[in-house]
């Protein structure tokens, strides 16, 4: 820096603000671009945003929801389904139950591993029987209960058999239990294959930056010819929620899922940014235990159910995003009744009379533990002002999610609000939850007629004739209260519109094998 | 100086040796089961069982810490709980992410911190003296979560200088790096520029009233040297002594910082294993973040002596 006039060096105040000032712009212009997205009419790479990190890439054991979304990069399932949940061919073009014991699955030919490994019914035996062998101990396995093998009966063609009647095994196939994994890579990485994913899925893994992102490229040999046409994927772990908003309102990221409603609100009025929130299969509960004082008692569980206003709640605390919850099955769910609610709006005089009629008309007071999440703290202190107004009294425990579970599984609880994450088919959590028999029953609920309706579930096949069922099932829950249903969550996900052929499916899982990113 | 070093050395397999019993116990009294968050609501009996037994969790708790101190004494820190990674290779690939984004920070408040003070205490009581000191109240005021945020909105939404997030190695190109590296290390770095920003004011305004800063002046020193090359160097021991304790704080705050920039470093890796109650992965990485607090303030020390040569160690 010198000056024009005598050559000698000049410093000022001013202009060592004005150089520094430029400096700074130009080094901001010149990374302007943002470092993760790439553009590009074809041949690009799509970064999404995840609320973190991988845990596992073996599907076989993986009990994080996250990686789901990113097994749809990888691998492919036997059974899709499409945006109307409908079941559609994947790995098996067909499938067909045998008796009400044996399902059969024609498979679909020409499909190779990313290493080159033939898909065959061999292979897809190999993956059930890893599930299957109890000394593997994968979560997949309680995701099939009543199937006990796997044989090979042809090229294509696999049999599963099983212990007794399953009708929904189909749907089950469309979760994580029902991705196929190259058999030669089982061999080959042994537990590394955690770290060393090898799919039919639309692209091939190229690296795991642990703590960070997974990149994968378009696999070449993909069934689906043409397709994937995105050169690459990128998945990168966000774990604050408001920073992932923030991600993809500036770009650096093309889309992102499970968003806060507060941050649905804002980024639907972001141009360029596509928002998706649209019910799901989940339903939000306030859990209560029905084998121990106060809510063995039938009348003061309903006294707790008219006096919240779910309206109130949905609006307030969801902003509208999702819907006031009314039974066990939300709208997406085979057997749901749309004329169904057995509290259509809130009513302090009923609530009152039914605390008389529960021998408690001055009201009572729980514990009731609560995730320590912003959300759901709201929920639970809007719930305690409402329940307040008919003299119960919610006494709120805030847990970490670990603490949280633990207590649930050892039924150390008197009430918890959480959210489940449903089933296509709903029958996993009507077994789960409310089957007297259930190993995993924690609420006590015993209903012989409900138990009843489960077993004839479980073995109609036929799709609507099984809903049917689930309905009268619904019903019962809903006049029982093992659970008092609070919201259904929408699903939601944002996607910058240069993202471009992407189609909403309603189970949350985000497929991008069919996208172009747009320049 | 080297005796010196070496008990200082010795001393700190107890301190280790401490942290761990503790951090072992924390997380052990802690309520949350690794098993059934691994395997969720919906797993059996059986499978929470089969798992807990094939980690070893099912033994008793003297024997399980006795079993991971004899394998970190012999250089075996385990395997990760949840994702069986070795929790030395997981540390290694965290670790030089959280040096870098602290050393940064260490440096970036250095540079604004030093002259900002040493100006504040020479033009003491001055309208620059008036504008930085609630600057600096301002930095420490702040919490890091949020700045952070507001930082990612200012330059990451509206200006679109810098990403959100994705992180950059530095092997992967130094610009690349810095790019990526620049909000988190004004976030991290915003609260100790100001503490050191008012530590050096007071302690510089107290060692330009000495006798030997006056001697100097009557002797006709000019003033920026007198400052620089007498008082200043004094004027550092307080702050060195700050700038090591503040390492821990530095640590501290980089969980935070790499949370909400999703950095892959050492503190987010110990959030999610204790959210995940992922026992190794917890244990040997705060071992690693103890032990370097330990070194850094072993280094301080020894920057005491460089600083004032009055100061031996024997």
């Amino acid at each position: 820096m010198a000056d024009a006039r005598g050559g000698r060096p000049v410093f000022s105040r001013r202009r060592l603000l004005r150089d520094v000032m430029a400096a700074g712009l130009a080094f901001g212009a010149a990374r302007a671009v943002p470092v993760l997205a790439a553009g590009g009419p074809t041949g690009a790479t799509l970064t999404v945003g995840l609320d973190s990190d991988a845990t596992t890439l073996d599907p076989a054991f993986t009990t994080a929801e996250v990686d789901g979304q990113i097994y749809r990069a990888f691998f492919d399932r036997l059974i899709e389904v499409d945006t109307r949940l409908r079941l559609t061919p994947a790995l098996a073009l067909s499938w067909r139950s045998v008796n009400e014991t044996t399902w059969e699955f024609q498979l679909r030919p020409g499909v190779t591993f990313h290493d080159g490994t033939a898909f065959d019914a061999r292979a897809a035996k190999a993956n059930f029987d890893r599930i299957l062998d109890p000394a593997n101990g994968s979560p997949r396995r309680g995701e099939i209960p009543y199937v006990k093998e796997a044989e090979a009966v042809g090229a294509l063609t696999l049999r599963l058999h099983l212990t007794g009647a399953f009708a929904p095994l189909p749907y089950s196939l469309t979760g994580d239990s029902g991705i196929m994994v190259s058999p030669a890579a089982i061999d080959k990485y042994g537990k590394d294959l955690a770290s060393n994913p090898v799919g039919t899925g639309p692209f091939s893994f190229v690296r795991w930056d642990k703590g960070d992102h997974i990149e994968g490229k378009a696999f070449p040999g993909y069934w689906q010819k043409g397709r994937p046409y995105l050169a690459s994927i990128r998945y990168q772990g966000i774990p604050d929620p408001e920073v992932k908003a923030n991600a993809v309102r500036s770009g650096t990221i093309d889309a992102t899922e499970d968003l806060l409603a507060k941050d649905i609100a804002v980024l639907r009025r972001v141009a360029g940014i596509h928002v998706y929130a649209q019910p799901g299969i989940s339903v939000t509960s306030l859990r209560l235990q029905l084998a121990k004082p106060p809510f063995d008692n039938r009348a003061l569980r309903e006294a707790v159910a008219w006096a919240i206003d779910r309206a109130a709640i949905n609006r307030v605390v969801y902003y509208n995003v999702g819907a006031p919850g009314r039974s066990f099955l939300p709208p997406t769910a085979l057997g749901y009744e749309r004329d169904y609610d057995p509290f259509p709006r809130r009513d302090v005089a009923k609530a009152k009379a039914k605390l008389s009629e529960g021998g408690r008309p001055g009201g009572f007071s729980f514990t009731a533990q609560i995730l320590n999440d912003p959300q759901v703290t709201q929920l639970a202190q809007a719930m305690k002002q409402q329940l307040s107004d008919v003299g119960i009294d919610m006494e709120l425990v805030t847990l970490d999610n670990g603490t949280l579970l633990s207590r649930l599984v050892a039924s150390n609880f008197i009430a918890t609000i959480i959210q489940y994450y449903g089933t296509l088919d709903p029958f996993q959590g009507f077994s789960r939850f409310f089957l007297s028999t259930s190993k995993l029953d924690v609420y006590g609920y015993k209903n012989p007629e409900y138990d009843g309706l489960l077993a004839k579930a479980a073995g109609e096949s036929d799709a609507q004739a099984r809903a049917a069922i689930y309905a009268r099932m619904n019903r019962l829950l809903g006049a029982d209260l093992p659970w008092i249903f609070l919201q259904y969550p929408d699903y939601t996900q944002a996607l910058r519109d240069r993202v471009q052929g992407y189609a909403y499916t309603p189970d949350g899982g985000m497929r991008f094998t069919g996208v172009r990113l747009a320049s | 100086m080297i005796p010196y070093i070496i008990r200082r050395a010795v001393a700190t397999v107890p301190v280790a040796l401490l942290v761990t019993v503790m951090v072992f116990l924390l997380l052990h009294i802690t309520p949350g089961d690794p098993v059934v968050i691994m395997l969720g609501e919906e797993a059996s009996p059986d499978a929470v069982a089969a798992l807990r037994h094939s980690l070893n969790l099912d033994r008793p708790l003297p024997v399980q810490y006795g079993l991971w101190l004899w394998r970190a004494a012999h250089g075996d820190l385990g395997a990760s709980l949840r994702t069986h990674d070795p929790v030395a290779r997981l540390i290694l690939a965290r670790y030089p992410t959280t040096l870098e984004l602290t050393a940064l920070a260490m440096l970036l408040s250095l540079c604004i911190a030093l002259p900002a003070g040493v100006l504040s205490a020479v033009r003491r009581n001055s309208w620059l003296d008036a504008m930085v000191t609630p600057l600096a109240i301002s930095g420490v005021s702040m919490p890091s979560f949020w700045l952070g945020i507001l930082l990612i909105w200012l330059f990451s939404v509206t200006l679109p200088w810098f990403p959100t997030v994705g992180f950059v190695p530095l092997r992967s190109g130094l610009l690349e790096n810095l790019h990526t590296m620049t909000l988190p290390v004004m976030t991290l770095s915003a609260a100790l520029a100001a503490l050191v920003m008012r530590i050096t004011r007071a302690s510089l305004l107290q060692v330009l009233q000495q006798d030997y800063v006056r001697t100097a002046r009557a002797k006709g020193v000019r003033g920026p040297t007198v400052v620089i090359r007498h008082a200043l160097r004094t004027a550092l021991i307080p702050v060195v002594t700050v700038l090591g304790l503040q390492t821990g704080t530095l640590l501290g705050g980089a969980v935070i910082v790499e949370s909400i920039f999703a950095l892959p470093g050492a503190g987010r890796l110990i959030v999610d294993a204790i959210f995940a109650r992922d026992f190794p992965v917890v244990q040997g990485t705060v071992l690693a973040l103890a032990i370097s607090f330990i070194l850094v303030n072993l280094g301080v020390d020894l920057l005491y002596a460089r600083l004032d040569p009055r100061i031996r160690y024997g």
